[in-house]
Order: structure tokens, then sequence, then C-alpha cells
């Protein structure tokens, strides 16, 4: 869903700080595709459900952005 | 790590394949399937003709996994097989199949159940239902 707003599947970031949470990586999400603000989504950091958004990010981290699910 | 997915609907060939083989297994008393079907639903006028089913695979075969040990800790199951759809699934087709096996039926009506909700839940599944008319939407789970 959210591949078809940005056109990618994917991106790699840089981020220049010393550290960033997940609610810090959240800002420049949406400063970067305003959209996601409008919509529901989760964080998962690799591959765990994020639902604490003062953990802090490490290098190499995999950061998925999930719309609702509807398996099944 | 198991993969859950398969391409396209699951066939009720495979279905019976799945029960075939589980007649050798002389423990059992008794199997629950659950299967999940595309379903016609008719939104704004529009009406579903499929559901393209896509997936974060990698953490949805792990959520999977996970929920199929969950199942075997909290019920006494012999046996346990899930199986999803990825790519267009038609309506009328099945896009989920979870099958269970235990001595006794209790345990399987329950954990089929079980294993039905928490996938509904928690794994990072994704539909697009296509409408007759080609346009799309992207379907969100309900749980009332």
């Amino acid at each position: 869903m959210f591949e078809e707003k940005t056109g990618v599947a994917s991106e790699t970031w840089q981020v220049n700080r010393n550290e960033i949470s997940v609610a810090g990586f959240e800002k420049l999400l949406s400063e970067k595709y305003p959209f996601f603000e409008q919509f529901s989504y989760q964080i998962a950091v690799n591959q765990q459900i994020n639902t604490d958004k003062t953990q802090l990010l490490s290098e190499n981290d995999e950061i998925a952005i999930l719309p609702p699910f509807a398996g099944g | 790590m198991k993969n859950y997915f398969i391409e396209g609907a699951v066939s009720p060939q495979k279905i019976a394949d799945s029960i075939a083989k589980h007649q050798s297994k002389h423990a059992i008393g008794a199997h629950a399937i659950f299967l999940g079907q595309v379903r016609a639903d008719t939104i704004d006028g529009n009406t579903v003709e499929a559901i393209e089913y896509s997936a974060y695979e990698e953490m949805a075969n792990k959520a999977i996994d996970d929920i199929k040990e969950a199942a075997f800790k909290k019920f006494n199951l012999t046996c346990a097989h899930i199986y999803h759809s990825l790519g267009k699934v038609s309506v009328g087709e099945i896009c989920l199949f979870v099958f269970v096996s235990s001595a006794h039926r209790k345990e399987s009506f329950k954990a089929s159940e079980f294993i039905v909700e928490e996938i509904k839940k928690l794994a990072p599944i994704f539909g697009k239902e296509i409408f007759e008319n080609q346009n799309h939407q992207w379907k969100v789970n309900k749980f009332d």
C-alpha cells in the first residue's frame, strides 16, 4: 500500500545524529512523506512490532512501516 | 524457517490430500479445518472480484511459526498445518487453510480458532481488494 504512494519498496537512510528514537524516525518519515500522517500503520524494528516510541535505533536496523493487516 | 505461503489459491485437492496424509496417524481422533475464502464484498456499489495478497514475508513466517508453537503449548495437538496464499485469489477461492489434529475434539476446535484469530491479528499480510471495475482498496481485518 505504501509502496504505491512512495514509489519504492525500501530505502536505506543515513541519519546524522548521535542517536535517534522510533519517534524521531517517525518525524523524519512524515517530513519526507507527509501522507503517512493520515494513515494507520505499525512500525516493526528488526521484525518485531515496536510499541515503545522512545526505543533507540541502531545502525543497520531494519525498520518496516506496516499498513493494517489483512491476512486470512 | 518454514514457509507458510503458497502462490495463488489453496486448491480443494490440496485440502483433500492433507486429509489423506493423516489417515496413517492412528493417535488422531479429531481434525478441525478452517478455510478462509475470498468473499464478494460490495463497497460503495463496487463488488470485490479478487484479493491480491502480499506480505512482509520473513516476519510473517516467523509470526505464524510462533503462533503454531503457542498452539502446541496451549492445546494438546498432534499436528498443525497452516497455508496462506500470496498473489491473486479470486472470489470463491481459498486463501487460508488451517488444519489441526488431536486425539480428542475439544483441542482441535479451540486450537483452530486460536490460530486463525492470532494470524489475523499478528501476521503482516496485506490484501489489495480488486473490484470488478478494476479499482482497488486495501483490506483491513475486523474483530468484533
